[in-house]
């Protein structure tokens, strides 16, 4: 599946900038009720250990958030977030894919906010939860391929 | 009572009239197209991002087209329901011109 950088304008010092930035919309469902899928759009970041997920999104699905695993993590500048971990059913579709990419992995919760200046606030899509299930290739900046990763 | 036909008119008249109905006709279709393009606009995340300070956004599921802003993610959905799109794709405010090391 072929998903597009996401372009971002903005005029810095009123010189123009366009940025491409990789993120993709991808689905989130509690395994729960299959029915009701959001599609937030997240961040690919091969430096994350965790898929993070706001909590807004967790509490539409009706996780019960702090009934999770409870664990800290850690990001730039040392600050810390408590997380709580819930199973969780994701699904990967480009525009063109009839049948998306779909499989169940933990995916962590937060009431707490990330930092305000944190560019990217609504998902990350990182090893737990995203790059275990699949084969990612950057072709910076005209497209992201991802396909299921192969048993080994 | 005497009937008109359109062999009475001069040639010179009937090109002229066929021409301006033809410039009307296509005046009228350039126009409605601006006005559906500038209700579809392309979305520039970066100029929506830098106005909305905290809340949602929706976006139409291709991420071309803003669908709804809202102070909370249930708001977006449902105001994006309400306008034909089941299934948006959201993202919440954030400072996009930052830059993001991790």
């Amino acid at each position: 599946m072929r998903f597009p950088y996401l372009p971002v304008l903005d005029f810095p010092n009123h010189q123009k900038r366009i940025r491409y930035l990789p993120w993709i919309r991808f689905g989130v469902a509690n395994p729960k009720n299959k029915s009701e899928i959001i599609y937030p759009i997240g961040l690919i970041d091969s430096g994350s250990e965790i898929t993070f997920v706001d909590y807004e999104i967790g509490e539409k699905l009706e996780f019960d958030i702090e009934k999770g695993r409870s664990d800290k993590v850690y990001g730039v500048g040392g600050g810390s977030i408590k997380v709580y971990y819930h199973k969780t059913i994701l699904y990967i579709q480009d525009k063109d894919s009839e049948e998306p990419i779909m499989f169940e992995d933990w995916v962590a919760f937060s009431k707490e906010k990330f930092p305000i200046t944190m560019p990217q606030q609504t998902a990350i899509l990182g090893t737990v939860g995203f790059f275990s299930h699949l084969k990612v290739t950057f072709n910076y900046p005209r497209f992201i391929d991802i396909e299921p990763n192969t048993p080994h | 009572m005497s009937r008109t036909h359109l062999s009475q008119f001069p040639l010179l008249a009937r090109v002229f009239s066929g021409v301006t109905v033809g410039l009307i006709l296509n005046f009228i279709w350039v126009t409605i197209k601006l006005m559906n393009n500038q209700r579809r606009k392309v979305v520039n995340l970066g100029s929506i991002l830098s106005k909305l300070k905290k809340g949602w956004i929706a976006l139409s599921p291709d991420n071309k087209y803003l669908v709804a802003t809202g102070s909370t993610l249930n708001e977006v959905l449902e105001k994006s329901k309400k306008v034909g799109v089941d299934n948006p794709s959201v993202l919440k405010a954030a400072p996009v011109k930052n830059f993001m090391v991790g």
